[in-house]
């Protein structure tokens, strides 16, 4: 994707934009263009269903008799408008005990059952026949502890009704602000693991389908065990629903039939996604997230390096008004076009926390937002921030890293040492440092610290700056000429952090902090030892 | 009390604080450097562009914050484009584009919707060839591909 349009040339997060304010016909000729645009706007197709479609002999969903609830969940899951005028009646879901939605009404309209279990989370309008189902109809939500185990830290290792229990499930899809419980914090921290069978876990996740925050959920997730396990259709209504979620487990690779299921069924509310070692798969069409944290064992084996390449889709595109970003995990040398991609298509990132290796995994004790990451990030880093005027917050873990240090470090590492090399030119002399940064770290191995102080004392770079922390673990202490550098600077900051002083530069820097009358400084040398004036 | 902005062309221009901080790009940018006589400088925005811009923010000095629409209302498209802003939009593509681009780097959503309201309305009714010329897109489906999808959506395009 061009950064850098021409006139003539709008970058697709704008034609998305005006997408939204096209009507069927017209999406239908998008389809048309390239495929590019197919592939943007075919979740669009479906968007608005009236009861004109039903006339058309070619409308997909004319031929309901056969559709299951596999087929009908992925294309409903973007409908905004929907008037169902059919007396085609669905086959049942291939797994319906357990799952009851309930009417009010005495009468039920054929496939009204099933359709209020697989109703898109963008529907604002529903109609059967000619009646309005009434979204703000309040209903009660029982979520019952049946049954609850405990592990050492005394907290719910699994919070699943016992299987006779009735629930009462009667949940307009929609409807989240009536429920007795919106958020899971009112509760101990939902962790739903393996159940005992899978009927219960499909209780559960209907019931708890209308909170919008669920701060943990734990799913192991083995590709072996989803068939039997958890149906991804089942608890991807779930997350279509929530606004904020954590996620971890310990693997979840679908086979093509499912990653196709999650994609068209992804969660398009989320604000704030927290992934741990699953699948970043949950992202793609997540257009209104906010804050995305990725933490991965490896990129590689995960869908990233196939879903998000230069050639295809940058997270950007998907994500648009993402402003916090949060990646760890171990990488390589030959990841990084696509994490150049990912990070640059990110217009209004306001923070960003970019490290391959992280540090805690090391046992650095410079604490849990020490990150290290390959050399190739200096070049991405440094287009970001010319090109990233919101930026208020960036990690910069690296520069010039040598990666021995590394690997002595984690022997995990160690596979990475053939693809990076020691040394690397000198990235941080072109960071351009964004006129809204206030907060700079910038911990490496074999830094250019003359460059560093150059860069960032230049115009615009120090004018908002409040945090400036630079450390160097190299041997080398600081140089006279540096620190005269480095003071000069530290007039405009407001908090500082050196290491690796001599102690001559102790007495120095003491002088001159009395003189001009600093209230907060850090200094640090060798011992790491802290001495604050 | 009056914002300098400094356009691409290294013009200036002077404009009210609140007229200013209907981009919240600007608005983050004076919270952050606090008062300042200092001209905000905007290396993406030619003059020309900047002009329309500070008359789109002029005319809608005092509108109320928009508050983002938690649903994509589908009733609520391309249509609803007041008239004032009908006619400010009554620019030649290439105009129209830039403001795009300067409202979504300068972080006016309502400019940006309503931008994008009038490019939707300017492509509604074309024929796919039409719309690539647009938006200068090269087509890339074979013609075997181009025939299918046309009859996948037959059924949509005939409403």
């Amino acid at each position: 994707m061009s950064t850098t349009p021409t006139s003539s040339q709008l970058p697709i997060e704008l034609i998305i934009q005006i997408a939204k304010h096209i009507d069927g016909p017209t999406v239908a000729v998008f389809l048309q263009v390239c495929r590019q645009w197919r592939d943007f706007f075919s979740h669009l197709r479906l968007r608005d269903i009236s009861k004109s479609h039903w006339h058309q002999p070619k409308f997909p969903l004319r031929d309901t008799v056969q559709l299951r609830e596999t087929k009908l969940a992925p294309v409903l899951c973007h409908v905004q408008s929907l008037e169902w005028f059919t007396n085609t009646a669905l086959t049942a879901p291939p797994s319906s005990s357990g799952i009851e939605y309930t009417c009010r009404r005495q009468r039920q309209y054929p496939g009204e059952r099933q359709l209020l279990g697989l109703m898109s989370t963008t529907l604002s309008s529903l109609t059967f026949g000619h009646r309005e189902i009434d979204r703000r109809t309040p209903f009660k939500l029982r979520f019952t502890y049946g049954r609850a185990r405990w592990n050492r830290k005394n907290r719910p290792q699994a919070i699943l009704p016992a299987p006779d229990t009735p629930c009462d499930a009667n949940i307009p899809p929609n409807i989240n602000n009536n429920t007795t419980a919106t958020t899971a914090t009112a509760h101990p921290r939902l962790n739903v693991r393996r159940p005992a069978t899978s009927n219960v876990l499909q209780i559960v996740l209907p019931c708890i389908a209308s909170l919008e925050r669920l701060t943990y959920l734990r799913l192991d997730l083995h590709q072996n065990r989803v068939p039997t396990f958890i149906p991804p259709l089942h608890w991807l209504l779930l997350l279509s629903r929530l606004e904020e979620l954590q996620l971890e487990g310990t693997a979840a690779l679908f086979r093509l039939p499912a990653r196709k299921a999650l994609i068209q069924s992804a969660p398009r509310r989320m604000r704030v996604l927290k992934i741990q070692m699953l699948d970043i798969v949950f992202v793609e069409c997540s257009p209104r997230l906010k804050e995305l944290r990725l933490h991965h064992v490896s990129y590689r084996d995960y869908h990233l390096p196939a879903t998000i390449t230069p050639s295809t889709t940058p997270l950007g595109l998907w994500c648009p008004d993402l402003e916090a970003l949060t990646l760890t995990g171990f990488s390589s040398r030959s990841q990084a076009p696509e994490q150049t991609a990912m990070i640059s298509s990110l217009k209004r990132l306001k923070s960003l926390v970019a490290g391959v290796s992280d540090v805690r995994a090391l046992g650095d004790p410079a604490g849990a937002q020490s990150l290290f990451c390959g050399p190739e990030m200096a070049v991405t880093l440094s287009n970001l921030l010319r090109t990233r005027p919101k930026l208020k917050r960036l990690l910069v873990p690296l520069a010039r890293c040598d990666p021995r240090e590394l690997f002595a470090l984690h022997p995990a590492l160690a596979r990475e040492s053939e693809s990076w090399e020691p040394a690397c030119a000198d990235e941080l002399a072109e960071l351009s440092i964004g006129l809204n940064l206030k907060v700079l770290s910038i911990r490496s191995v074999d830094i250019d610290r003359q460059a560093a102080v150059e860069e960032i004392a230049c115009a615009g770079g120090r004018m908002n700056m409040e945090r400036l922390t630079m450390m160097d673990s190299r041997a080398a202490a600081w140089q006279d000429y540096e620190l005269a550098q480095w003071l000069e600077l530290l007039l405009e900051l407001m908090y500082r952090y050196l290491k690796l002083l001599k102690p001559d530069n102790l007495a120095e820097i003491r002088e001159w902090m009395v003189e001009l009358g600093f209230w907060h400084v850090e200094l640090g040398w060798e011992n790491w030892r802290m001495i604050k004036y | 009390m009056p914002v300098t902005l400094t356009s691409l062309d290294d013009v200036k221009f002077t404009v009210d604080k609140d007229v200013a901080e209907r981009s919240i790009l600007i608005k983050n940018m004076i919270e952050d450097v606090g008062e300042s006589d200092s001209p905000i400088p905007l290396p993406n925005v030619s003059s020309a562009v900047l002009k329309k811009v500070i008359e789109y923010c002029e005319h809608h000095r005092n509108d109320p914050v928009q508050v983002q629409d938690e649903t994509d209302d589908p009733r609520k498209r391309s249509n609803d484009i007041e008239e004032w802003d009908m006619k400010f939009m009554a620019v030649d593509q290439e105009m129209l584009f830039e403001i795009i681009l300067a409202a979504n780097y300068l972080d006016i959503k309502p400019l940006l919707d309503v931008g994008c309201k009038t490019v939707a309305n300017i492509i509604k009714g074309k024929t796919p060839e039409e719309i690539r010329k647009t938006f200068n897109i090269v087509n890339d489906f074979t013609p075997e591909e181009e025939a299918q999808i046309k009859k996948e959506n037959e059924w949509a395009e005939d409403r």
